[in-house]
């Protein structure tokens, strides 16, 4: 013992405590192991590990359901959050091009192929192209009926069956 | 995602450009420790949960002041600390001699069947709870963040702000408690452990 002057004032526990926690020298944690030979050394020792083996396993080992999510939620992180929050990628030509074969597809089932063929040909504007369907109707009533008379005819009334 | 593949400092510089899922990880990889300090120093389950979801608040918003260097833990650590401290005002200190030791003297036998053993488990580890809500809440958060989370003396005292030898000092005294309150559980045979 008159080596290890730090650890003759020490008392066995704190001298077992030490050696658990790895803080004794080699030659002081040598001279503990030889006294272990002790039963009341070997005992302190044994409570000492003991102590801390349930020490290690006391207390709840997981957190209640839900806190986890809670706190992803609370921190704008969650999967739903990013969801709603995240930047939206623009919409692609090809969902504008589909979208215009759907309609020339309807349009062909209702009208018939003149009316379907114009949303084709002005498609260009995308969701504008609805706007163009009444044209041909307008078009073939308009071929169809009789022409306007002149201004001069009607005034002289030329040509009036 | 294993802990073994994406580090804490890896996973801390990604949190810190933004990314969801490196946070995500950091809260389900730390939320069991933080819940488990904050429960054992404010001895209930709602002021625990609580506590757990401000200090990731406070970390969230102070993450910057973070170093990668440095063990995540025991800077989770202290904000645990400060946050739980603060929920008890400073009223920390409850006697130790409220606990009955003849009280503690359920063994587990290990020549009881399985669930009968399983049940005397339960019942010591309710036991080594009760002994330990007889601590102070500092010696309490202690005695958890160095034995139940095995952090190192250094890092508890990173976590606390004390000194390393006034952390190993608090921790021998909160052990000597201990060893008086739960003398009847910790009845080891001489032989059994070895150093």
């Amino acid at each position: 013992m008159t080596t290890l002057p730090e650890t003759t004032m020490m008392s066995l526990e704190e001298r077992v405590d030490a050696y658990l926690d790895g803080l004794l020298s080699r030659a002081e944690a040598r001279q503990l192991e030889a006294e272990l030979m002790d039963p009341d050394v070997s005992q302190v020792l044994a409570e000492a590990v003991a102590l801390r083996e349930l020490l290690a396993e006391a207390g709840p080992d997981m957190p209640p359901d839900g806190l986890m999510e809670r706190i992803e939620a609370s921190l704008g992180v969650d999967p739903h959050t990013e969801l709603l929050t995240a930047p939206r990628k623009a919409p692609k030509r090809r969902r504008f091009l589909a979208l215009r074969g759907v309609l020339g597809g309807f349009a062909w089932s209702v009208r018939g192929p003149a009316l379907a063929t114009a949303p084709a040909q002005s498609a260009s504007g995308g969701l504008k192209t609805v706007g163009y369907t009444a044209a041909p109707l307008n078009a073939i009533r308009a071929h169809d009926a009789a022409p306007p008379r002149p201004m001069w005819k009607r005034v002289l009334r030329v040509g009036r069956k | 995602m294993r802990r073994e593949e994406v580090t804490d400092a890896t996973l801390a510089k990604k949190a810190r450009r933004g990314d969801p899922e490196a946070w995500r990880t950091l809260v389900r990889r730390h939320t069991p420790m933080v819940y488990r300090l904050a429960n054992r120093m404010l001895r209930s389950q709602e002021d625990a949960e609580d506590a757990a979801q401000e200090v990731f608040v406070r970390m969230h918003k102070s993450f910057h002041t973070y170093d990668p260097n440095r063990p995540l833990s025991a800077w989770l650590g202290r904000i645990t600390y400060h946050v739980c401290l603060r929920r008890i005002g400073h009223t920390s200190r409850r006697p130790a001699d409220g606990l009955d030791p003849v009280a503690l003297a359920a063994l587990p036998d290990d020549e009881l069947p399985s669930p009968e053993r399983a049940a005397a488990g339960r019942e010591s580890d309710d036991i080594v709870n009760r002994a330990v809500e007889q601590l102070s809440a500092q010696d309490r958060f202690l005695i958890t963040l160095r034995y139940r989370e095995g952090l190192a003396d250094g890092e508890v005292a990173e976590a606390t702000g004390m000194n390393v030898n006034t952390v190993r000092t608090r921790l021998f005294r909160a052990r000597k408690t201990l060893k008086r309150l739960l003398a009847p559980v910790l009845g080891a045979e001489p032989g059994e452990v070895s150093p």
